[in-house]
């Protein structure tokens, strides 16, 4: 594993991934299984994120997983990354955030990249339409 | 016995002289499926080459002839013939138990399609099965045709007699078919007890030998099995290629079965599998050429008597101790490392030797995933993770949403290795070591 996405991993297992779990009600509920957009197999794989708005804006983003390190490195920063954002701001969010704040460019951690942020698009689609 | 003893079969295998980055392959998945010797390799070859015509007595020019000799066999010319090959290699009586299918899935499929059941009998299966030996018998169930009982598996799977005996109160049941061995824990049954119990209730019995057959002396006139199905895949031998031995009361009676009699219908017909037809009528063969219809896999058939000389060549005794001396190995060496962990667990029983070829463990651990990917990626080391088709089994021992834990801390990863005659002591040292790195680097260690 690339050692700068290793590194971010182990302090996330020390502080005990600050941004997992569910919102109950949540705002808007994602998820993929078992899906080559989030690039962990076909060994059971899963990835469920939670958003929640106030006034147009998401206040928290949480998440469920079961994944590979670089997966959950990823979406732990995509949860810093949609706070404070309208949805069509967060629809246009881009990978370049997540490799300045990793220090990596990693090859399987920008997959795991590009296929949250390929999911949080899909997921918020229909809910960005109707902010409009 | 000792490990090196077997090292010298290893330059018969061609895959293991491959080198990525400079390394050679590890091959810990023969329980998926193994890697093939080069007298396998070429005996398909030289059937491509020297007489690539069709087999089952259809065409009786140079070329078929020698197809049909070497699938039937030619006793004046000295030829056994892969028919007979496969039922001297399980103890059949004549190869005329022998049904060449594709698989052991399509051999338990035929039996499931293929066997007179009448409305209300029962199937009654193990708590550990394969996919292939559940989802045929539940499909029956689903049509309203059987009903579909199993034992108990715990994690250490082991077998209650007498809990399976109180099973044949719950119904009529037809067929037992249960995985002989099975492909998580590697735990073998104790099936001559099993056949006996069923026989006495008037109960017909399969036995999914897909890990066994490979790995042990079978025996099926000591065993006094029904069926028995098995793959060549895993065992040396050319993809493509399954068999299922049926016992010649259920197939071979020239005169056809009485009304009622237990008995197996071919499931697939056509060209091949008759002796004459009309616009009203058929005449099936009776036999296994009854059941293989259409043109086959000669080249694969052919080739399954390479597989099995070959591995008698060996010894199955000796694949056998070779295997468990590595399980034993590898289990001793992982428990010290990690057994007190709490996150570590061999899964199956704890003694190796009911294992067998099999070491399957679980790591829970947040993000368990991608342990076997780092393995290839790190030292080509080759080996399994996922459910590896028992989803019931799984299911039932951890609960139906275990795959979607809520909590990071939850999280299971389930891997397995499966030995077979050419893997090494050295190579587990190369397993353990790096292993070991992915443990430290995700901080498991810690
Ligand atoms: C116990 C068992 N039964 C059945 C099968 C299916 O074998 P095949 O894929 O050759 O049909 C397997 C394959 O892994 C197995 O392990």
């Amino acid at each position: 594993m690339d050692q700068t996405i290793l590194q971010l991993y182990r302090d996330l297992l020390k502080k005990n991934f600050p941004h997992s779990g569910e919102i109950k009600d949540a705002s808007i509920f994602i998820e993929a299984v078992n899906q080559p957009m989030i690039d962990c197999g076909q060994t059971g794989s899963y990835m469920q994120l939670y958003l929640q708005l106030e006034d147009q804006r998401i206040t928290e983003m949480k998440y469920l997983c079961v994944c590979e390190p670089e997966a959950n490195v990823a979406v732990e920063l995509l949860c810093e990354l949609v706070k404070g954002k309208t949805l069509a701001e967060a629809q246009g969010l881009t990978e370049e955030p997540f490799y300045k704040i990793a220090g990596s460019r990693d090859e399987k951690f920008s997959r795991k990249v590009q296929g949250l942020l390929a999911l949080l698009r899909e997921g918020i689609a229909p809910h960005a339409a109707k902010q409009n | 016995m000792n490990n090196q003893s077997l090292e010298k079969f290893r330059s018969d295998f061609p895959a293991l002289s491959r080198r990525r980055n400079g390394k050679p392959p590890i091959y810990f998945d023969s329980a998926c499926t193994s890697l093939v010797p080069r007298p396998v390799i070429a005996s398909l070859l030289q059937y491509y080459e020297q007489y690539p015509a069709c087999g089952g007595k259809r065409s009786s020019h140079w070329f078929a002839e020698e197809v049909t000799a070497l699938i039937e066999g030619k006793p004046e010319a000295g030829i056994t013939g892969a028919r007979r090959a496969i039922a001297e290699f399980i103890n059949a009586g004549s190869g005329q138990e022998i049904i060449f299918t594709l698989n052991t899935t399509a051999a338990i499929n035929t039996v499931a399609m293929g066997f007179n059941f009448k409305p209300g009998d029962a199937v009654l299966i193990s708590g550990r099965e394969h996919n292939s030996n559940l989802v045929p018998w539940l499909r029956l169930q689903k049509a309203g045709l059987i009903k579909v009982i199993h034992t108990a598996a715990g994690l250490e799977d082991a077998f209650d007699l007498e809990a399976y005996e109180r099973c044949f109160e719950m119904g009529r049941i037809r067929l037992v078919s249960m995985a002989f061995t099975s492909n998580v824990t590697g735990v073998t049954l104790p099936a001559k007890e099993i056949i006996a119990i069923a026989h006495r209730h008037g109960a017909r019995v399969l036995l999914d030998g897909a890990q066994t057959v490979p790995h042990q002396p079978v025996d099926v006139r000591d065993l006094d099995v029904d069926f028995l199905t098995f793959s060549l895949h895993k065992m040396c031998g050319p993809r493509g290629v399954g068999v299922l031995y049926v016992k010649s009361e259920l197939i071979g009676k020239v005169e056809g079965p009485q009304a009622g009699e237990d008995h197996l219908e071919p499931v697939i017909v056509g060209g091949g599998s008759v002796s004459n037809t009309t616009f009203d009528s058929y005449q099936l063969h009776q036999g296994p050429e009854g059941f293989e219809a259409g043109i086959q896999n000669y080249a694969g058939i052919i080739a399954s008597a390479a597989a099995v000389a070959y591995l008698r060549q060996i010894g199955m005794e000796r694949i056998a101790a070779h295997e468990k001396e590595l399980n034993r190995y590898l289990t001793g060496k992982l428990l010290s490392r990690y057994g007190d962990r709490g996150w570590f667990t061999i899964l199956g029983p704890q003694e190796v030797e009911r294992r067998g070829s099999i070491l399957t463990f679980m790591v829970r651990r947040p993000n368990a995933m991608g342990i076997a990917e780092e393995l290839n990626a790190r030292s080509n080391i080759m080996i399994r993770d996922g459910v590896f088709c028992v989803h019931s089994y799984f299911n039932q021992q951890f609960g139906a949403g275990w795959r979607q834990p809520r909590s990071h801390w939850e999280h299971r990863m389930i891997h397995r290795l499966s030995f077979y005659l050419y893997n090494t002591l050295q190579e587990c040292d190369l397993f353990l070591d790096t292993l070991e790195e992915i443990f430290a680097e995700r901080g498991y260690l810690e």
